[in-house]
């Protein structure tokens, strides 16, 4: 995904550039025509455009494909809950099965926090604010085992570029019985 | 002197103090800007402390100086067409220095770093920075938003006692054979830019006022939800329509040098009062990740950031273009700014749009892809018109340094953007005093190195900006 929006992005760009340098170049004509041409291409453009964000928003749009869990069909195998404060992290669990549907709900203890999934490599692949006074669920399902971070994502004081923890991706029989850290969380 | 000559000196004069105001404090918060990328690329090492206090004051700082900016250079160009208050514009731009002396000592000196937005409940964090740079924050907050609501407010009644109801909007145009005396796209612009501007600084100046209740009695708590909701309505709205002046600058000037008229018709009345609907529910798109926010908010942010695209384009570009096209004007430093300034504003609208899609911002929310946009709309565009208005107002002779003053500026600027693309494509959290502590290699890498090269781009933007302002300042006298 983050490489489709770069590449259509560098496009646009391009053209952009295009149409600007042709048109800055152009020699001077005063003649009236020039505004009419134009005007005929606006008309073909206007149709364009808007058949192009209808087709974008029915692709991008699909409930499905949302993040919010409201739109989202089948129930978690496991639901790991989070707890933020400044500046450190809460899991009932850090051990996650891979394939298999995981919910995170998240909670703070006082000021927002962004809660950031990175996969192994460092791209970021899911996240949720994580708002004082609500639970906020974010459900994922890993295809790849590994050690996996979770970074803060949203301001929250001095130390908020520090705020990270490790989560570990594994056959169920690779992960450590984490049973009794369950429930531990405040 | 009559009275319409004497008004029209005092708003000469009060626009050159503004304009060198806004030059200045643009100089300072820029500088600022170079110091955190410096210190993000591990040249030199910021206390983290000091680092999120200068990004308030740079965010906070950026947001106001530009706006103001923009509605000076506005007033004194709708002062043609209107009568605006010059004892109102003097008010405002008294209570607009207190509020920045207040920003500058709550930051610099208190160390209050919570970011321009101040999301709820930050602000009142214990042991984060002192108590009293809190309040200090929301009072300098409130004093800029009603120099700003009374500003816009000044603007709007001007407006409508000379083009009337049917008029101030064009919504004459709408019919087939508009009545009456022409109302210039100027008017229209800035009254859809202040009829926004002034509504959503009243949900800013109430969410304010909740925060000020809190810090009085800190038992008092506010729904974190709504908070959110009303600094983005406010934060938006405010920086969009900075942009929308900046438009208005545009189509108010380009028409001087390319020698056609760009007057009001049915189409410009039409996107320009869609801008207003699109502008006021677009903000939606701030609070994706939000997931407690109902879900319609969510599509409809999408929706309507999409759909903005249309009398974005449409309209303003292909009018600006018809304006360019074929039209033999000699690119001196105010079109060529202008015309650059048209294609920063395109290329950083278009960087949002695929932000403002739900599932491309589940990866680029609150990386350094978002900040490589709104610099792109600022820099890259409403910047550029500001200093082809203020070049224009100064009458500055478009010498050899001037384009490559502007020239300087677009590497320092388009550079600076692009690195912050890279870095958002490669993860990197925005808001981030430093990357060390990253637990990838990749992502450190990634961000120190752009941070770095970002600082070189910086130091050619200064020199840039240091050069423009050296012709405008030998060119000050002609409006003193
Ligand atoms: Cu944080």
């Amino acid at each position: 995904m983050i490489k489709i929006a770069a590449a259509v992005t560098a496009v646009v760009i391009f053209l952009i550039v295009l149409i600007a340098l042709i048109i800055g170049k152009s020699a001077s004509q005063k003649k009236d025509g020039v505004q009419a041409g134009l005007y005929k291409i606006r008309s073909l453009y206007f149709y364009f455009l808007i058949a192009a964000i209808v087709g974008v928003l029915f692709i991008t749009l699909k409930p499905g494909a949302m993040p919010y869990t409201s739109l989202q069909s089948g129930e978690p195998a496991l639901v790991v809950n989070v707890t933020a404060r400044t500046w450190s992290w809460d899991l009932s669990t850090n051990q996650i099965p891979e394939n298999s549907l995981v919910e995170f709900d998240v909670q703070s203890e006082d000021v927002t926090h962004g809660f950031g999934i990175y996969s192994p490599e460092g791209k970021i692949l899911a996240q949720t604010q994580v708002m004082p006074g609500y639970t906020n669920r974010l459900r994922y399902t890993f295809t790849k085992p590994g050690n996996y971070k979770i970074m803060c994502m949203e301001l929250c004081g001095v130390s908020h570029h520090n705020m990270m923890y490790d989560l570990f991706v594994g056959q169920t029989s690779d992960l450590k019985t984490e049973a009794s850290k369950k429930g531990e969380t405040k | 002197m009559t009275n319409v000559e004497k008004n029209k000196v005092t708003i000469t004069r009060l626009t050159s103090l503004i304009t060198v105001t806004v030059m200045v404090l643009f100089l300072v918060l820029v500088l600022l800007g170079f110091l955190m990328r410096v210190s993000q690329g591990a040249i030199i090492q910021l206390p983290p402390d000091f680092f999120y206090a200068i990004m308030t004051l740079h965010g906070l700082g950026m947001a106001g100086t530009l706006f103001v900016g923009g509605i000076t250079a506005i007033s004194f160009l709708l002062s043609k067409y209107v009568n605006l208050s010059t004892g109102l514009m003097k008010l405002n731009f008294g209570l607009i220095l207190v509020g920045v002396v207040g920003l500058v000592i709550a930051t610099l000196i208190g160390r209050f770093g919570a970011g321009w937005y101040v999301l709820y409940p930050l602000p009142f964090l214990e042991g984060a920075w002192p108590r009293w740079t809190v309040v200090t924050v929301i009072v300098s907050v409130m004093l800029l938003g009603v120099a700003w609501l009374l500003w816009q407010l000044d603007i709007l009644r001007a407006i409508v006692v000379r083009y009337k109801l049917n008029g101030f909007l064009g919504w004459k145009y709408f019919s087939e054979k508009p009545e009456g005396e022409e109302v210039p796209p100027l008017v229209i612009i800035s009254s859809v830019s202040v009829i926004a501007g002034a509504l959503t600084t009243v949900f800013g100046a109430l969410m304010l006022m909740l925060y000020l209740i809190q810090w009085i009695n800190p038992d008092m708590h506010f729904n974190a939800l709504l908070m959110k909701n009303l600094v983005f309505l406010f934060g938006h709205t405010i920086v969009n329509i900075t942009m929308y002046f900046g438009l208005g600058i545009v189509y108010e000037l380009l028409p001087n040098y390319t020698g056609r008229p760009w007057k009001s018709n049915k189409f410009i009345a039409y996107a320009w009062n869609a801008a207003l609907v699109f502008v006021l529910v677009a903000y939606f798109h701030h609070l994706y990740m939000d997931f407690a926010q109902p879900v319609a908010l969510h599509f409809i942010g999408q929706v309507a950031s999409y759909l903005s695209t249309v009398p974005a384009t449409v309209v303003t570009i292909f009018g600006a273009m018809a304006q360019f096209y074929k039209s033999g004007l000699k690119w001196k430093f105010a079109p060529l700014a202008m015309g650059l300034s048209l294609m920063g504003w395109l290329i950083g609208g278009f960087i949002a749009v695929v932000d403002s899609t739900i599932i491309v911002n589940n990866f680029f929310h609150n990386t350094l892809w978002v900040t490589s946009h709104f610099h792109t709309y600022y820099l890259l565009g409403f910047v550029l018109m500001q200093f082809a208005f203020i070049y224009d107002y100064f009458d500055v002779k478009s010498e050899g340094s001037s384009k490559l003053s502007l020239y300087m500026m677009l590497i320092g600027g388009y550079g600076i953007i692009t690195m912050f693309a890279v870095a958002g494509v490669n993860s990197v959290p925005r808001r981030y005093a430093s990357y060390v502590n990253i637990p990838f290699e990749s992502v450190v890498k990634s961000g120190q190195s752009t941070a770095a090269i970002a600082s070189i781009f910086a130091l050619v933007l200064i020199v840039g900006v240091l050069l423009v302002y050296k012709n405008i300042l030998s060119s000050f006298k002609n409006r003193w």
